[in-house]
């Protein structure tokens, strides 16, 4: 893996100690004194309070200057990162989000399953690191910082199966909802193979926090999906209900056949046949089905609905920047399913033919929302107002806690440079981006269906409206406990 | 088997009172008494087969009795993780003393399901009210009873449904009761609307997502309630929830929509989805239509 950022570890160190410096400046006055005088001598007790005062806002005044010319250089050199205000000890939270997700094949088996990128990522770009406002909660993309460089080689190590599949995250060589936590559990397992317990621990605290660095280096290289999270709680849950007495092999048996290999089993392979009988029951003769994207879940359903001698059509819906609906097409076709393909800008005008329209789900949260690749909201909308039953097809691990009204309260930004891909043009309009002041790309990864846009959720358990994802929730929670 | 649906018949017909789906409740009860069979999935797998054929016989009533056996069988044979003495003892006797006792439990809950209902409702029926209802609902007719028999002074305004002007009865027995009750068209509903201050209906079926299944002609009545910001409400009992989600009008089944399953007759049932309804009465409580989907896992998942 080429590194693109030019900053290497030894220039992370200086921005951390340069940082030291600065935020020692920065803090109470009492401590700029200490630090600049030894601590025997006395200030001179000639000087009024007032005369101390002025030379420390002088003092102040003259640093704030410093800053400010330093702020400026970086602009003008945007290879280097700005100093963070965060305290020495951490290191540039900065995260590298990667483009909106592709969906990868392979569901039925654990393996990663890399894909060759469309754009050469080993270029170096010089970026400069805009914020903007109303999306300063949520991470950034930052192409400048490598994922590996955050890695501390000290006291809490990083298995490099993770390092591998961090990597792969954020260089998008693993992507989908399924796909990411499909590759968590194998690395999970490859760690546990070769794990071993220290005689004075026990084996459930240990092994959790030998866990903790990897998981947050996963976060650190792109923010974790719905999936992957429940999974780690579910992971935590399941190592501190190891006995102690248990044997370090029995207790590794135990959680790589019980809990990982039963999870995937259950979860994703599973429910996805589960959720494919189901649906395809939904699917009657002369419908026209309208999918949106690439899904291999929702490919799937269509492709066995085909082979089970169904008439039916597809419309395909896309948009850009990645452009995958192009690729369900040509599977859709190679099957002998009839298609028609359209941009999202006009789904509006085709609705009127659909009868009914099939969605994947990332996420379920516990107020019925559905969280889902950008562009589902609108879709649901469209149906909607048109009275086209709108089916989402989500497995019950994907459902969460969480709660959330609108897109913008958490969400992931992927890169912006993504949206100037065009295939009708070579150059876009706005390539030069970064050099006009007052512009800023956005390219947002999720948005947020409210219930009432979504007549019916299939999961492997049944068939249940959106507001029921609570009383999942709970009795999930209860059959925990 | 044919006597017990024979039976059946018999007593729907002298029993004009009881929901088709407690007699066919009482009827399944019979069969586990009677029947000789050696395993609970035998049982089971002949009680299921002995519903189908009710559902048959039933009529119009089709998803009340399936819904009811279906939700039977479930509620008997749900606590099997418990008392395991009787599951282990190898003999079927005790077994089906369990079975029978639970069974019972559940005809007696059921058969007071009217009367709870009842007393949830009618204090929604204040002085002066209009109400609207569609076709003839006994639930809604006990309801509406109550309310009477509580000195209140409304006024109940029944569409006659057609072809089979069901309405008739229902505006014949309250006005028995001494209720003040006037038949409309089915196609005076716009006419009447802004008079009305909140729709009553009865239930054939509720399904998953809240949804409504009842005589044809519910579902305008719903739509135009929506306009008109009036309160739609549905009392049903609970064994009439069903564990079917249809998505339009066509999703439901044939059987229970048209007479003799042929699709030149025009339809008996009509489907209304969950957003037009407000609330329903039930004897699990005054519901809103999210928490039928909650009922129905709590008892199947």
């Amino acid at each position: 893996m080429m590194e693109d950022g030019p900053v290497s570890p030894a220039q992370v160190e200086v921005q951390i100690n340069g940082t030291q410096q600065q935020s020692g400046q920065h803090g109470p006055p009492q401590q700029q004194t200490g630090g600049n005088v030894p601590p025997q001598q006395q200030p001179p007790p000639a000087k009024t309070k007032a005369q101390l005062k002025a030379e420390r806002r002088e003092k102040q005044e003259a640093q704030r200057a410093a800053k400010l010319k330093l702020k400026d250089e970086q602009a003008k050199n945007p290879g280097k990162k700005p100093p963070p205000k965060q305290p020495p000890k951490q290191v540039n939270k900065k995260q590298e989000v990667s483009e909106a997700q592709k969906k990868s094949d392979g569901v039925k088996a654990p393996s990663k399953a890399p894909k060759a990128p469309v754009v050469d990522k080993s270029e170096t770009k010089e970026q400069r690191c805009t914020k903007i406002e109303m999306f300063s909660h949520l991470n950034q993309y930052d192409r400048n910082s490598h994922p590996t460089n955050k890695i501390s080689f000290s006291s809490s190590p990083v298995h490099p199966a993770f390092v591998k599949l961090g990597v792969q995250m954020n260089r998008e060589f693993v992507v989908g909802s399924n796909g990411r936590c499909a590759a968590l559990i194998c690395a999970v397992k490859v760690f546990l193979q070769q794990y071993k317990c220290p005689d004075s621990k026990e084996i459930r605290s240990h092994l959790n926090a030998a866990l903790k660095p990897c998981f947050n280096y996963l976060k650190e290289c792109r923010s974790m999906s719905i999936s992957m999270e429940n999974f780690v709680k579910y992971l935590r849950h399941s190592i501190s209900k190891i006995p102690p007495e248990m044997s370090l092999d029995d207790a590794r048996e135990e959680i790589l056949k019980e809990h990982c290999d039963r999870y995937f089993e259950e979860n994703i392979y599973l429910a996805a046949k589960t959720i494919t009988t189901t649906a395809v029951n939904r699917i009657n003769n002369g419908d026209t089905i309208l999918i949106f994207n690439r899904c291999p879940l929702i490919l799937r359903i269509l492709l066995t609905a085909k082979k089970e001698g169904k008439h039916f059509r597809v419309m395909v819906v896309d948009s850009r920047p990645d452009l995958r609906g192009v690729d369900a097409c040509e599977r859709l076709t190679a099957a002998g399913i009839s298609c028609s393909y359209v941009y999202i800008n006009s789904a509006s005008y085709v609705m009127k033919e659909v009868t009914k329209v099939l969605l994947p789900a990332d996420g379920l949260l516990a107020n019925g929302y559905v969280l889902s690749e950008v562009g589902t909201a609108m879709l649901a909308l469209i149906a909607r107002k048109n009275n086209k039953p709108v089916i989402v097809c989500c497995e019950t691990y994907k459902f969460s806690e969480r709660v959330q009204t609108d897109s913008i309260q958490f969400n992931e930004l992927a890169d912006p440079d993504d949206m100037l891909k065009s295939r009708v043009t070579d150059a876009s309009p706005v390539a030069d981006w970064q050099e006009v002041p007052h512009l800023n790309l956005v390219n947002m990864v999720y948005d947020a269906t409210p219930p009432d846009l979504v007549s019916i959720v299939i999961t492997e358990i049944a068939e249940l409206p959106c507001t029921s994802a609570p009383v999942i929730l709970r009795r999930d929670s209860e059959r925990r406990c | 088997m044919d006597n017990f649906v024979k039976c059946f018949d018999h007593e729907v017909k002298q029993n004009n009172d009881t929901p088709e789906a407690i007699i066919a409740i009482q009827i399944l009860i019979q069969y586990i008494e009677q029947s000789n069979v050696g395993t609970l999935q035998q049982l089971i797998e002949e009680l299921q087969d002995l519903s189908s054929h009710l559902k048959i016989a039933a009529g119009s009533s089709t998803t009340s009795v399936v819904s009811g056996c279906d939700l039977f069988v479930r509620f008997i044979t749900l606590v099997r993780n418990q008392h395991s003495e009787i599951w282990e003892s190898k003999k079927f006797e005790p077994v089906r003393k369990f079975l029978l006792d639970r069974g019972n439990q559940f005809m007696n809950r059921l058969k007071m399901s009217r009367t709870k209902i009842a007393r949830l409702a009618y204090p929604f029926i204040t002085d002066g009210v209009t109400v609207l209802t569609v076709s003839s609902s006994r639930v809604v007719q006990s309801i509406l009873s109550k309310a009477h028999d509580k000195m209140k002074k409304f006024h109940v305004l029944v569409t006659i449904s057609e072809p089979e002007k069901k309405g008739a009865m229902m505006v014949k027995s309250l006005k028995d009761k001494g209720i003040h009750a006037t038949l409309i068209l089915d196609s005076s509903i716009g006419f009447v609307m802004e008079r009305v201050d909140f729709i009553l209906v009865g239930a054939k079926g509720v399904v998953e997502n809240g949804g409504l299944i009842n005589c044809v002609g519910t579902y305008p009545v719903a739509v135009m309630a929506k306009a008109f910001n009036k309160p739609f409400y549905v009392a049903s009992e609970s064994f009439k929830f069903y564990r079917n989600f249809p998505l339009s009008q066509l999703d439901l089944p044939n059987d229970s929509k048209y007479l003799d399953s042929d699709e030149k007759n025009h339809p008996t049932v009509d489907f209304t989805p969950p957003d037009l309804i407000n609330k329903l009465f039930t004897d699990l409580g005054v519901l809103t239509p999210s928490a039928v989907s909650d009922e129905l896992i709590k008892l199947y998942i």
